[in-house]
Order: structure tokens, then sequence, then C-alpha cells
């Protein structure tokens, strides 16, 4: 029985060859996982002494050497976020994720990663599964706020990371999604705090442009206090400096502290700043403070700033209308022409200044060539309109009016001019109930709106109705308190009301107003020049 | 022409008859119809007369007027070229028949005129026709920029005066009676030196008897150094009234010995500075106390009531008719003031510049003014316009007053930026339909309605004594208009000539209320109204159908406070009232 023995040994050999291989497989292996994790470490050193690129190769070949190992993937992951490598860093973390699904950190980062990426509904569902296995992880609440913030659900935001505070103060992008968040909540008590700590840190690389933000943050949001501290915080060499400035300034502008924003700009223009906007701007200023030449030479600046900027060009050109000097505004007007020829807003330009020289075809010709250009144009159909009343041809303005409102639905501008000819109309009596609807229209599309308020208010007190006519009045002032026409009416309704000495108050605001509206930059009308 | 009869406070009657050879065409003719024989033997003839006339004739030619305004038209375009044509209906030499003042404008530095300016006086013939006799009367030379004409009696003597405003100089002439004139400026102390004075207006407002005089002045305005220079379209065209700075008003009190001090300071009216034009002198709110209307370009219009102790409290603001609803001081040119609606208290017109509107306010016993503009329909009729002379009338003689405008522009090149708004308008004529309402009738109204001129000043009178009431306006560089009324006589009326004897001889300021089974007609000797012009001051009352026999009577309350009854008047024939002795 020989060949039994053979077959036995085969089989032992066989056994014995399999069990080499295995265990050679196995001591393989583990010399594989062994270098795998040779490199890692390696990696990971080699990072924290700031060598990304080797140490990014070493866990490239930690993952090459054990793919199956989720941490070494999210090691990865890490340095090439630090890299910048986002989209490189989302690969290997959703690996590490898809290895390892329950490991509640490598979610977190993954989140962090799509944060970065703008993947905002993908961070949320990662951090979400983080936070419900470990509700309170500070790290994934600070995370899912910054990614509100983002999604613009700003209560969620700053409720999240005002819960997280210290660990979002430690760090300038953290601070300003909090700002920014409670900003936009209209929890302005709350930025104290946040003011302290930015003053604190004011020095500290990395924050002075936090300040900037929020500055300009601050003044978006309309709060001028904070703005205002704030920007006293940036230091002189912050290169975002001028931009909060500006933004300050701007806000200053309009609650009206003029001669404040024009203080500021020219401190800034001291300091060496080249700004088309901050030109603009201080122009506005001294527009308002009734300095044309001043504003003029502003304007000037912002175009030499900004040569090839068509909206610098369309402050100079109104005002030059205004102080008489139709053709230096022409001049302009061409000019920009000439560099943007197919923008439509220097054809409204020079709409506006034929249709102010009583040239009404070549009004007409330019405004229908703005529309040409750009169908999205409202203001050249309204000025094609405009031409049309001025001419006192009101059925063809009503017509164009209507017109712009079908194309136009959402523009405020429309309905108000089609009330306001239908109202000057011989026969205005029968058109008031569609001039009313017109106007209401205009109110819910543009509650701001200052002249949509005062019809509303002028049709009410022409129907004895006090009280209703008293809340438009106020609405529309509200928008624009300079309006001379508004005081004027207030002062008709309190006399009819009795009210003497508050009629005698707004007549004289009124008498202030009209002068600066008919003597501050006035000039002869129907195209005619100063001599 | 109906007698004209004659009633004294004594109750003395006189009456004056024409003779047949006064007798006119017209005339004849209406007196056949009157008797029933005229639609008998000429039915033909009295359905044309019924249907071809239109509602004026333009009579110009035919009543010989050839005079012509000269307006001093130059390139440097001062605006007072084209703002002048002062007019008057008056009856200067008392002959019971209205003559025609006409004041010429003048020169300007670089508008001359080839032949001597003259202002132009003619006399009304009393058949149709009239005479130039200002030369004769002392009245034709053009002494300063012309501008207005206010006549009445200023010295109770009988004989209507003359004032008349312009630039730099008002001067007041001094009727002698004998059909000549002195200029008595001087001596009055009336010269408003270094003015441009508009429209002005007589009135007692401290009721001694004696007219006061108030004047309208416009605007700072000097020959001196260059023009304001302004364009339309590259055209050089009058400048907006705005460069042009306001001035106050000036009053004058009569002190009833030929001189008159300015009271301007006290009266509290040197403070309301402003381009002041039309002026209308009415009791608005009727305490008996002549009030005024001051209508204002680019300024805000004045309502200024007398507070009886020599001052004026300005209540624009309160009766709403100083601005429009946005606060907008509108181009007030002309005014006049009559009970539009009936209710016994006199409303208002003010006419404005294109896209304005004339405008009506209709007086309410309390503040504010309705301001009946758009329901009248006055905003539609006046749309397009610019208007200067306005004045109330009853043209029809139905008892309701109606309306004439007359309209210019000053934009030689306006049609080129309005279609619809013309440089030469065409005057307007709106028939009161009752409820306030107004239509125009301009299409009916004769050829002139549909002529376009650049119309000025506007007078209204019965020159005719037909007891229908004409009309005559003024043209910038042009010859008047003068029109006869050819359908009010179709109806029945009265005509009041008040004479005072405690109060000022002119009665103006007078309120006169007649009474019939179905209506109140309340009427007013108003002190100036329209634009720069004077009118004849006999009160018209339309009766409608009211049949000739019918007797009416007439409350008149005189300026100085006190009430008369007339009593049984005969109506379509003019009478003459003479105030009640004090008992």
């Amino acid at each position: 029985m020989a060949h039994t023995g053979s077959l036995q040994r085969i089989r032992r050999i066989g056994g014995q060859w399999l069990i080499a291989v295995l265990l050679t497989l196995l001591s393989n292996q583990s010399v594989r996982a062994q270098k795998a994790q040779d490199h890692s470490a390696l990696g990971i050193s080699l990072a924290k002494a700031g060598k990304l690129a080797e140490a990014e190769s070493e866990l490239q070949q930690a993952t090459h050497g054990a793919p199956g190992v989720a941490l070494y993937r999210a090691q990865l992951g890490s340095i090439l976020g630090l890299e910048g490598k986002w989209n490189e860093a989302l690969a290997s973390f959703q690996k590490a994720v898809e290895l390892a699904p329950t490991n509640i950190s490598f979610r977190r980062e993954t989140a962090a990663v799509q944060w970065q990426l703008g993947l905002m509904s993908s961070a949320e569902k990662n951090l979400r599964y983080v936070l419900a296995k470990s509700p309170g992880d500070p790290g994934s609440v600070l995370l899912l706020g910054m990614v509100n913030e983002k999604l613009g659900r700003y209560e969620t935001a700053a409720g999240l990371l005002d819960s997280q505070f210290d660990l979002v103060i430690s760090q300038p992008d953290r601070t300003v999604a909090l700002f920014h968040s409670l900003v936009r909540s209209g929890q302005l008590s709350k930025l104290a705090k946040i003011v302290d700590v930015l003053r604190l840190r004011r020095n500290d690389p990395g924050w002075p442009s936090a300040i900037s933000r929020c500055t300009q943050i601050a003044a978006s949001g309309s709060d001028l206090e904070t703005a205002k501290s704030l920007f006293a915080l940036i230091p002189l060499n912050e290169p975002t400096r001028p931009t909060a400035g500006i933004q300050l300034a701007t806000l200053q502008y309009n609650v009206g502290q003029v001669s404040d924003a024009k203080e500021l700009l020219l401190q800034l223009v001291e300091q060496g700043v080249v700004s088309a906007d901050l030109q603009l701007l201080l122009g506005n200023c001294y527009e308002t403070e009734r300095q044309p030449s001043l504003a003029l030479q502003a304007y000037r600046r912002a175009i030499e700033a900004e040569p090839t900027r068509v909206d610098s060009y369309q402050d100079p050109i109104a005002l030059l209308v205004n102080v008489g000097k139709s053709s230096d505004a022409l001049e302009l007007v061409n000019h920009a022409i000439r560099i943007a020829p197919d923008d439509a807003r220097p054809w409204v330009w020079k709409g506006n200044l034929s249709l102010r020289k009583n040239e009404y075809k070549d009004a007409i010709a330019s405004y229908t060539h703005a529309s040409e250009l750009d169908r999205s144009n409202a203001d050249a159909i309204l000025g094609i309109a405009t031409v049309h009343f001025v001419a006192g041809q009101n059925a063809a303005a009503i017509n164009q009016y209507r017109a712009g409102m079908v194309r136009f639905p959402n523009d405020a501008r429309f309905y108000i001019a089609c009330a306001e000819t239908l109202l000057a109309s011989p026969d205005s009596l029968k058109l008031q109930r569609e001039a009313e609807d017109l106007l209401r229209k205009a109110a819910k599309l543009n509650p701001q709106s200052a002249e949509a308020h005062y019809q509303l208010g002028q049709l009410a007190l022409q129907r004895g109705l006090f009280k209703e006519a008293a809340a438009e009045f106020a609405q529309s002032l509200q928008s624009d308190p300079n309006q001379s026409k508004a005081h004027f009416a207030m002062s008709v309704l309190y006399r009819r009301t009795g009210r003497a000495d508050d009629a005698r108050h707004e007549f004289e605001i009124y008498q202030r107003l009209k002068q600066a509206e008919e003597g501050g930059m006035a000039t002869p009308t129907k195209g005619e020049e100063k001599p | 022409m109906k007698p004209y009869c004659i009633l004294r406070g004594d109750s003395g009657v006189g009456f004056s008859l024409p003779s047949s050879s006064d007798w006119s065409r017209r005339e004849f003719l209406g007196a056949m119809s009157a008797a029933g024989i005229a639609q008998f033997l000429y039915p033909r003839m009295a359905s044309i007369e019924a249907t071809a006339k239109p509602l004026f004739s333009d009579v110009t030619q035919e009543a010989g007027i050839t005079w012509r305004q000269f307006n001093g038209a130059s390139p440097d375009r001062y605006l007072i070229e084209t703002m002048g044509g002062g007019v008057a209906l008056f009856d200067f030499d008392n002959d019971g028949w209205l003559d025609i003042f006409l004041l010429n404008g003048g020169e300007t530095p670089r508008g001359r005129s080839e032949r001597p300016l003259q202002n132009a006086l003619y006399r009304n013939l009393g058949n149709g026709k009239f005479v130039d006799v200002a030369t004769e009367a002392g009245l034709h030379p053009v002494k300063n920029y012309g501008m207005g004409v206010a006549v009445a009696d200023f010295d109770n003597d009988g004989h209507e005066d003359i004032f008349v405003t312009g630039f730099p100089n008002c001067t007041l002439y001094h009727n002698n009676g004998n059909g000549t004139f002195t200029d008595v400026t001087a001596d009055a102390g009336l010269q408003n030196h270094g003015r441009w004075a508009s429209g002005a207006a007589w009135f007692d407002y401290d009721r001694d008897g004696f007219l006061d005089l108030v004047v309208c002045n416009y605007a700072e305005l000097s020959f001196e150094g260059a023009a304001p220079k302004c364009e339309t379209l590259n055209v050089r065209t009058y400048c907006e009234q705005r460069l042009y700075k306001g001035m106050p008003l000036t009053i004058y009190h009569n002190n009833r010995n030929g001189t008159f001090t300015d009271v301007s300071r006290s009266s509290g009216l040197d403070l309301l500075v402003g381009r002041a034009l039309g002026v209308v002198a009415i009791d608005f709110d009727d305490d008996g106390w002549p009030d005024l209307f001051v209508a204002r370009d680019a300024s805000p219009n004045l309502l200024l009531l007398n507070r009886h102790d020599g001052t004026f409290a300005d209540a624009g603001l309160d009766a709403e008719i100083a601005f429009d609803r946005n606060g907008n001081a509108r181009a007030g040119m002309g005014v006049d003031a009559g009970d539009v609606n009936g209710d016994g208290r006199p409303d208002v017109v003010v006419t404005n510049f294109n896209f304005e509107f004339h405008s009506l306010f209709l007086n309410r016993r309390a503040f504010p003014f309705d301001d009946w503009t758009r329901p009248s329909h006055l905003a539609g009729a006046t749309r397009p316009n610019v208007g200067w002379g306005t004045h109330f009338l009853d043209y029809d003689n139905d008892g309701l007053l109606d309306l004439m405008i007359v309209n210019g522009h000053i934009v030689e090149v306006i049609e080129q930026l309005h279609p619809q708004v013309k440089f030469k308008e065409q005057p307007l004529l709106l028939h009161n339909s009752g409820n306030s309402e107004f239509e125009d009738v301009s299409s009916k109204a004769g050829s002139a309605f549909s002529r376009g001129y650049l119309a000025r000043g506007l007078s209204i009178g019965d020159w005719d004594n037909d007891g229908s009431p004409d009309a005559i306006f003024t043209c910038i560089g042009d010859r008047p208009v003068l029109l006869r009324n050819n359908v009010g006589r179709q109806n029945s009326w009265i005509g009041i000539g008040l004479v005072g004897a405690r109060s000022n001889r002119d009665a103006i300021g007078a309120k006169l209320t007649l009474r019939t089974a179905d209506r109140k007609l309340v009427r007013w000797v108003t002190g100036g109204g329209s634009y720069l012009s004077s009118h004849d001051k006999r009160v018209l009352f339309g009766l409608g159908n009211l049949p000739s026999s019918h007797r009416v009577e007439i409350e008149i309350v005189w300026p100085n406070g006190t009430t008369q009854m007339a009593t049984s008047l005969e109506i379509n024939r003019y009478h003459r009232i003479t105030e009640q002795a004090a008992k």
C-alpha cells in the first residue's frame, strides 16, 4: 500500500505548503501593515513638522499599503485639507466614512471639508449623524452653526455658535460667522461681547481682517455705533480697512450724517486710498451739502480711478444736468457710450439729457436704443413713458406704463408713475379707484416707496379720511424725510383737523425744504443755460 | 336802446330816450320780434337771425378799432415784453356809453418803435363805432412801459379817473370832466417808483367813502446791464418767472384830498413778497368789509381778509388756494370773483400755465375753499392753455354766471415741445350749465374763438347797452379784439348802476341781491378783476325767461354797510340807483 502513503505525503506537503503560503502571506500582510503603519506614523510627524507634501506622500503610501484602514484615509484627508486640496480631501474622508461609517470623528471631519467646499446639505447630514450619536459634541455643534450661517439660517446659526462661544472666539472666521449671524437675526444686543473680544485681539495675526469684516457686516446691518467702534479697532495697515471705511461712510451718509461720512472719506484719501467707490460717495456727500464743484471733482477722480466702470458716470452726468451744464454732461455721456457701446445705461442717460433739454424725439430714440440693448432695463421704458407724460401726451404715457407693468411686473415705479399720470389728468376723479389700486400694488412691491405712500395719503386726504392720510404720509416721510410736498400735505392735514401749531411746524419744514429744492442747485428749466 | 330809468333817492324819475337814428338794424328787428311781427312777416329772416348768429361777433374792424399794442420785443427778451395789455371799458364822458381805454406797452433798449407810441381812448359813438380821442384827452403819451389799467372815481367828483401801472412808474390821470385828463401822479403820491407794477384795484378798505388803491408789483426788473439769457430748443426765449425776484404789494390810503399815503408797511402787505399779477377786491367772508384775492405767478396766491383796522390777514393757507396739493405755487395770472353756484358767496377763478389747469375755488362758509377745477370741467377745458384775462359774465342772461378766458403762450417754440399746446391760443367761453359745472361752448362763440392770439387783458362791459355783456381783449403786439354779445338779449335782464353818496361814488364793494320766485342772485361791484383790466361797473342780472312785465326788487348793501331796498324795478332796462341819504 505504497500509493496511500504517497497521497498522504502529498496532502501533508500541500497542507504544509498552504500553511507556509498562508504564513508567508500573513507575514507579508503583517509586514505591509507594519509598513503602512510606519508610513502613517512618519506622515503624521512630517505633517506636524509642516512638511505637508512629504506627509501626503507617506499617507498615500499608507493607504496604498493598507487600503482597508479607514484611519489612514482620514489622516490623508486631513493632510490634503491642510494643503488646501479640498476635493481630494473630501474623497479621502468619504472613503474613510465608507470604511468606518459609525466613526463620528471621520464624519465630523468630512463635514468640515464639505463646509469648506460649500456642500452645506451634505455637511449638515453628517453633523446631524454625529450629534445624534454624541449630543452636544462641541466641534460638531460649532460646525453646524457655521453651516447654518452659510445657509442663511441666522437665528439657528447664532444659537449654535453662541453656545460654543469659547470655541468660536478662538478663531477669526468663526467669530465673524457668529457676528454675522447675530446681526442678520437682529440680536444686536449680543454684539458687545464680540466687540470686546475683537478689541483684545486687534493686533493678533489674522484678526484685523476679521474686525474689518465685522465692521462691514455691522454697517450693512445699519448698526452705526458698532460699526464705528469696530472701525476704530482696525489697524491702519490692514488691507481691507478702506473697504470697511467706505461701507461705514455709506451708512453714515444714508442716515444723514453726511459731514461725518465726508470726514471719514477724506481721512481715507489722506491715507492714500484710491477708490472709485470712495470718490463716488464723497461726491454724493458734496452734492448733498450743495457743493457741486467739489462733487464734480470727486466724480472725476472716481472716473480716473476706474475709467471703464460705467456706473461711475451716472452721478456726475446727473449733477452736470442739474447745474445747467448740459454740454459737459453730454460729453460725459458720449464718453460712457464710447467705452461701453453695448451698455444700455449710457443710452438711458443720454435719453434723460435729451428729455431735460426738451428734445423729445432724441430722448425717445436713446431710450429705445437702450431698451434694444438690454430688454431688462426698465429705466429705458420708464424714460419713454416719461417723455410722453412731459410732452403732455398722457394717453401715450399711460399705455407705456401699462406695457412696463406687464414686462416688469415687480417694478413698483411703473405702477406709481401710471397712477400719478391718471391723477394728473383732468378726469382724475373718475380714475381715482384705478390709481389707488396701482398705488397699493406699488406699496406692496416696495413698502419703502415714499411716493406710493404719499399719493395714497393724498387720496385719503381728499376723501376726508384723516387718520389714514396721516399714516400714509408718516410712512412716506419715514422713507424720505426730505420731501417738501409730504410736509406740505401734513400741514394741510393738521390745519384741517384744527392742529394749528403742528400745521405751522410742518409748513416751516416744507418751506425750508422747498427753498433748498428750488434754490440749491436749481437752474432755468426748459434747456436753459446759466449766463 | 331801452329807455334808461334814473331813480334818485327822492323818488324823482327822469327818462332819456334816444332818437330813432340811434337805432341799429339789429335793434329794429329786435323790436319787431318783440312785437310779434317779425316771425309772421319775415319768418325766414327771424329764423336766420336765430340760428346763424354766433354767440359773439368780432366787430373790431367795423367799430373802427385800429390801434395796435407795441411791446418792445427785442433780442434781449425782457419778460415785461410779453406781459402787458391793459384795457378798460368805462364811460369817461358820462354820456351813457362805455368807452375803451387801451394802454400801450413800451420800448426796451433794443426794442424801439419807428413811430411815437400812443395809448388809445376810443370814444363810443353809440352806433357801434368808436373814435380815438386819446390825444385830445391828454392820455396819448406813453410815459412808462405800460402794464395795467384801474378805473374809478377816486375823488368822488362824478368822473371816472384812470390809474395806469407799469415800469418804472405808475400814473394817475384825473378826469377833468370836460373830455380831458390831467396827470396828477406826483401830487397824489402814486408813482410807485422803481417798481414793475402789474394789476391794480380800487377798493375802500377802511369804508370811509373814498377809494383806496392796491397795486400788484411783479418782480425786480432793470433795463440796465444784460438781460438773463434763456433758451428753449436753442432759441432765445423769455426766461422762467422764477428767475425774477418777486416784490411786495403796494397799498395806498386815499387821504380824501387828492393825495394818497403809502400804507404798505402799516397794513402788513409789504411783508408779502411774491410775483403779483391779478387782483380782485370783494367781500369774501361777508362781513361787510372788502377783501382781496391776489393771483401770483409761481408765488403763493393770497387771500387777504380785511381785519377792519387797516391791516389784512392772509388766509391763503386756510382757504387752500395758495398752492396746489403738492405745495407748488402755480402761475397765477388773472383772477375774478363771482357767485358761480348761487349760494350767495363769491367764488374765485384763477388762470394758470399750460398743464396746470385754470383753477376754480368754491367759497364755502368755512375754510377751506373747495378746489372745483376738475368737477367743474374747467380742468379739461383749460389743460393746454396759458390763461390771462378772465371774467365771470352771464352772457346768455340765464341767471348763471358763465366764464370767459383769454389765453396765449410766451414761448415761441412751444408747439415743438408740446404739440397740443399752441403759441397763439384761442379764447374760451364756458357756459355755466348748473351744479357748478361748465361746458365749453367756444365752438359756438364766434370766429374770434376759433383763432389763436397772444391775448392778455380782458375787459367785460355792455358797450352797446343792450343788456348783454360784451367784451374786449388785448393782444401782445397786435390789435385788440372787440366782441359784441349777440344772445344775451334773448333772455330777460336788469342792469343796475349804483351811485354812492356816503359810500364811494362808484359803489365799489356793494353787494346786490335779487330774489325771484325760484332763485336768489347775488352780484357785487368789484374792484379790479381779470388781468390788468378794468370793467363796466354796472351790474347785470340775467333773468332767463322772466316776462317783461315782471317787476323785481333788489337789496343793496352799500360799501359803508347800510342796506337799501330798490323795489318794483322794471326789467330789461338799466336803472341808476343812488345811495339814500342818512336818516
